[in-house]
């Protein structure tokens, strides 16, 4: 299996806190892997900084064995573009779009596309939200957020997904829907890292880890 | 791009209008402001190139208000002397002087053209105001039956005119000149005294002041380059019982009113701009707190740099751009009740500025206030453009 994914000795301080300590994780093409441990650990942290959103103190990080260090601030957000999908903690969306047009953000965005809009109703109504196209984030339940951030991180079929707590606020079936589906992008090849504090979830990851003190440690399941 | 644009906008509703609404007042301020300053200032040019009297000179008993005589259209029925004119080209330092002999040109029929309108009768001998108008037609002068009219005289056929219930043949329509000329019909002064003298309504006037033929309304003087011209304003007054009219008094005062008012209204202008301007910024400027989980979140979807500065500018071009398009059509409403409203109250020479004066001066206004809104908005887009995009997983909710 190809890496998509290389992590090599990541530190990550903020001031004196060190968050990361020389941490190293591979992520696998089409694999899923799940990080659980304590709230306030850095796992969103470390989520931030495998999807190039933050930088390390120190260490390496490969995108399908590209060194993105070394990238400027336009080619990171590229990489960002064509290689990940973000499902965030807090759904964020645009209160000025639709539901609709929230999912199509990173088509306009990055292929400046206008036809994958089939696909986006697609994926929203796979999600039940067929009747919620044309409604703004402040008419929808936290519940229904997360759905129409999961569908936007989905659109553009992305080789890697990460999804920051994706079940959050979902009653127990819809989260086992998203599950599925966060899961099943496997299948098209998808990497998927889940950060979760759902054992039932993190269960049905190829890999689960633990971070605790800034190391990650394989948790046997 | 252009629809997140949009769709921001709208969301700020509000927000939008009141600074499009600001930048609108702003640029129609200008606007008319500029457009009244360069029809008064062409007003100004061509009244002193055209009319080319230093002295005006009319009978004692007139009440008419000086500058209405040198640039509105209004007659008054008081007259003087012949003689006069040969007296007052004695005296030394008049270079020339041309009587000219007016009434009002009011009919009772339906081919009125109003009573703001002079019918001058010009001395052909000594005339200087009307010879460059016959000159282009290569006439040498106006025969009983023609007429010359000022450009703003209203005429309801193409090339006939009735007046004083003769129908006269229309030579030319002059070209604007800001002053007087502008509202009179001009014929030959022998036929302007024929026809008055004929007129009913006016016989009491001759049987008070004498037969047409030998009275006068004015006398525009022509003084030498080195006469002082107050002096032989004395001197003029002591010929007879006449007023003079000093055209440069008269336009100054004219152009100092003028000067104060467009300042006045100028500075209220410019303070309207810079206050909008102040708040184009400020609303980016806080924008970039306010929305830097937005513009965190189109970061991390993999939006540029300078796609966000594009979307911020954007925004900020599009309020102006659409302010100062509003702007302009409140500004041709506001330059057009100005106008009306200043000339109740005062006559001055005025030339309307054409067509190309006000596009040019739209253009101008447009890409100075969508380039000072692109401007405004920069230095917050350029800020927002390197927000760390993992603000989007630390702030809190956004608008």
């Amino acid at each position: 299996m190809n890496n998509l994914i290389e992590l090599q000795n990541i530190s990550k301080r903020y001031g004196e806190d060190t968050i990361l300590s020389n941490l190293s994780l591979t992520v696998k093409k089409g694999t899923a892997l799940a990080i659980v441990g304590d709230s306030g650990g850095g796992k969103t942290t470390l989520l931030s900084i495998m999807g190039l959103l933050q930088n390390t103190t120190s260490g390496r990080i490969l995108i399908d064995n590209l060194d993105v260090g070394a990238l400027n601030q336009q080619e990171q957000a590229k990489i960002r573009g064509k290689y990940f999908g973000f499902v965030f903690q807090r759904a964020r969306l645009i209160n000025s779009l639709t539901a609709l047009e929230n999912v199509m953000v990173p088509a306009w965005l990055t292929l400046k596309d206008k036809t994958l809009e089939n696909r986006a109703i697609g994926l929203l109504t796979h999600f039940n939200m067929e009747h919620r196209l044309n409604h703004k984030p402040q008419q929808l339940s936290l519940g229904q957020l997360r759905r129409v951030s999961l569908a936007r991180a989905l659109l553009l079929n992305p080789p890697i997904l990460l999804a920051d707590e994706p079940t959050n606020d979902l009653d127990p079936s819809l989260a086992t829907s998203v599950a599925d589906c966060l899961l099943q992008a496997r299948n098209t090849g998808t990497s998927v890292v889940i950060i979760t504090h759902d054992p039932a979830l993190a269960a049905r990851a190829d890999e689960v880890f633990n971070l605790q003190n800034g190391q990650l440690y394989r948790v046997a399941h | 791009m252009t629809f997140l644009i949009w769709k921001s906008l709208l969301h700020r509703k509000l927000q939008s209008f009141a600074i499009l609404f600001s930048i609108a007042i702003g640029v129609a301020i200008i606007l008319c402001i500029s457009a009244l300053y360069n029809g008064v200032s062409s007003g100004m040019e061509i009244s002193k190139q055209r009319m080319g009297a230093d002295i005006v000179i009319i009978p004692g008993g007139a009440t008419i208000e000086p500058s209405l005589v040198l640039f509105g259209g209004a007659a008054a029925n008081t007259y003087m002397p012949q003689k006069t004119v040969d007296a007052i080209r004695s005296i030394p330092g008049i270079h020339q002087a041309t009587p000219q002999f007016f009434t009002h040109s009011l009919t009772a029929d339906c081919h009125d053209i109003g009573t703001n309108n002079r019918m001058i009768g010009y001395d052909p001998t000594s005339d200087w105001v009307v010879a460059p108008w016959l000159k282009k037609l290569q006439k040498t002068e106006l025969k009983d039956n023609e007429v010359i009219l000022g450009a703003k005289v209203p005429t309801w056929t193409q090339n006939k005119i009735m007046i004083l219930g003769t129908w006269y043949d229309i030579v030319t329509v002059a070209e604007e000149t800001g002053t007087t000329l502008d509202y009179s019909l001009f014929v030959s002064m022998a036929e302007a005294r024929r026809v008055v003298g004929k007129t009913p309504a006016l016989k009491s006037i001759w049987e008070k002041q004498g037969p047409p033929a030998e009275l006068i309304s004015t006398i525009l003087v022509q003084v030498d380059e080195s006469a002082n011209i107050m002096d032989i304003v004395t001197k003029i007054q002591q010929v007879d019982y006449v007023q003079t009219i000093v055209a440069a008094d008269v336009k100054k005062r004219i152009n100092d009113q003028f000067t104060v008012i467009i300042w006045l209204l100028g500075g209220i202008g410019l303070l309207v701009v810079f206050l909008s301007l102040f708040q184009l910024f400020s609303r980016f400027y806080t924008l970039t707190v306010d929305r830097q989980a937005e513009w965190g979140l189109y970061l991390a979807l993999g939006a540029s740099s300078q796609e966000i500065t594009s979307i911020i500018v954007g925004e900020a071009i599009v309020i102006a751009l659409a302010g100062s398009l509003a702007g302009l059509l409140l500004g041709g409403g506001l330059y057009m009740a100005s106008l009306v409203l200043l000339k109740s109250h005062q006559s001055f020479p005025f030339v309307q500025p054409t067509w190309y004066f006000f596009a040019t001066l739209s253009l101008t206004l447009t890409v100075i206030f969508s380039g000072l809104g692109a401007l405004a908005a920069w230095l917050p887009a350029y800020r927002s453009s390197r927000v760390d995009p993992s603000t989007v997983m630390t702030r809190g909710e956004f608008d």
